[in-house]
C-alpha cells in the first residue's frame, strides 16, 4: 500500500497521480496509460490534503469552511483518513504502508510517519517512508540557493549575492523566531527568481552558462 | 513563456496542469457533486501554513529512522528544493 502526498502546502495529489506517479498521465488534456505507475508495485492512494484542496471539503460544500494551518491538524486529518481508510477495507491491512511524497510532503510525512508508530490502537503496520525533494529543515535548506543556482550556471553574479543576502537574512530571522519574516523572504526569494528568468528570456540577454541551457541539445525534449 | 522551470532548470516549458481542467470536467464520473470545484493549488492554504513552512520537522524524521526504512530522494535538476540543502540537512541530523 502507498499513500502518496503532494507539496505546497496547497497543492493537490492529483498532481502526482495524473502527471508524475499515477497509473495514468493527462497531457494537455489527453488521459493515457503511464506504464512505469506506481501501481505497478502496489496499491496507490492519492490523497487531497489539508482539506480544500483538489476535490476534498468537509460537511456538503466549502462554504463556512475550515482552515488548515499546521501539519500537525494535516496529519491527524490524514490519521482519521487511513482509520476510516482501513475500516472500510480491512483487508488492505495485511500489507504494509508506505508513505511516500514529495516537496512540502517532507514535512507531512515524517509527522504523519510518527503519529502512526506511536499509536498502538490503529489497525495497519507502517512499513517505510519516502521522501522525494522533501522540504524538511528549512534553516540548513535555505543555505544553497547562492551557490547551487550560480554552480549551474542559471544565473549571474549579481543575482547570486541576492540569494545569499534573502537567504542569510532568512536564517538570523529564523534563530531570532521571527518566521513571518522569514515567509516573506522566501517569498520575495522565489518571485525574483521567476522575474529573473522571465526578463532573461524575453530580453535576449543571455551569455555563457545560461546560453549554453538553450542550445537544443541540451534541452530535454 | 515562463524562463526556466524551478523545479527543473533544463526545462522551459511551464508543467502541463491540464489534468486539473479533465478531473474539473470529469468530475460527475467521479461522484463529486457539482457545487465542488476542483482546486489543483490552493494558495490560502500556502499562507495560512506561513509560520508552519519555516519551522523544521527533524525531531520527528529522526523518531521514525529509529523504527522504519526512509529512502530520501533528490531530482539533481531541481532549484527550490535543491540536493546541496537536503545533503546539508541529512549530514546534520542528530541520529
Amino acid at each position: 500500500m502507498l499513500l502518496w502526498l503532494q507539496g505546497g502546502p496547497g497543492a493537490s495529489s492529483q498532481f502526482g497521480a495524473f502527471t508524475e506517479v499515477g497509473p495514468i498521465r493527462i497531457r494537455n488534456g489527453t488521459a493515457r496509460l503511464h506504464h512505469s505507475g506506481w501501481n505497478f508495485v502496489g496499491h496507490t492512494i492519492f490523497v487531497d490534503s489539508p482539506l480544500n484542496v483538489g476535490f476534498s471539503f468537509q460537511g456538503t460544500d466549502r462554504l463556512g469552511r475550515q482552515q488548515v494551518n499546521s501539519t500537525n491538524q494535516a496529519t491527524d486529518h490524514l490519521v482519521n483518513f487511513l482509520v476510516n481508510f482501513y475500516d472500510t477495507w480491512p483487508e488492505l491491512a495485511q500489507s504494509q504502508l508506505i508513505l511516500t511524497g514529495e516537496s512540502f510532503a517532507g514535512h507531512y510525512i515524517p509527522v504523519l510517519a510518527r503519529k502512526i508508530l506511536s499509536n498502538s490502537t490503529l489497525k495497519f503496520k507502517l512499513g517505510a517512508v519516502a521522501i522525494g525533494d522533501g522540504w524538511v529543515d528549512p534553516i540548513n535548506q535555505i543555505n544553497y540557493y547562492d551557490t547551487y543556482l550560480w554552480s549551474v550556471g542559471v544565473v549571474d553574479r549579481g543575482f547570486r549575492d541576492t540569494c545569499t543576502w534573502f537567504q542569510t537574512n532568512s536564517i538570523v530571522n529564523m534563530y531570532e523566531g521571527d518566521f513571518q519574516k522569514v515567509r516573506t523572504m522566501g517569498y520575495a526569494g522565489h518571485r525574483l527568481l521567476r522575474l529573473y528568468h522571465q526578463q532573461r528570456h524575453h530580453s535576449g540577454k543571455v551569455h555563457g552558462r545560461y546560453q549554453y541551457l538553450q542550445f537544443p541539445a541540451v534541452r530535454p525534449h | 513563456m515562463g524562463g526556466i522551470s524551478i523545479f527543473n532548470f533544463r526545462q522551459y516549458d511551464p508543467t502541463d496542469e491540464s489534468f486539473a481542467d479533465f478531473l474539473e470536467k470529469n468530475k460527475a464520473t467521479l461522484g463529486v457533486s457539482d457545487n465542488i470545484k476542483f482546486i489543483p493549488g490552493n494558495d490560502q492554504i500556502y499562507t495560512a501554513f506561513g509560520q508552519d513552512i519555516t519551522q523544521g520537522v527533524t525531531r520527528d524524521l529522526v523518531e521514525v529512522l529509529r523504527k522504519v526504512k526512509v529512502l530520501i530522494y533528490n531530482g539533481q535538476n531541481d532549484l527550490v528544493v535543491n540536493t546541496p540543502g537536503v545533503l546539508q540537512y541529512l549530514n546534520s541530523l542528530q541520529w
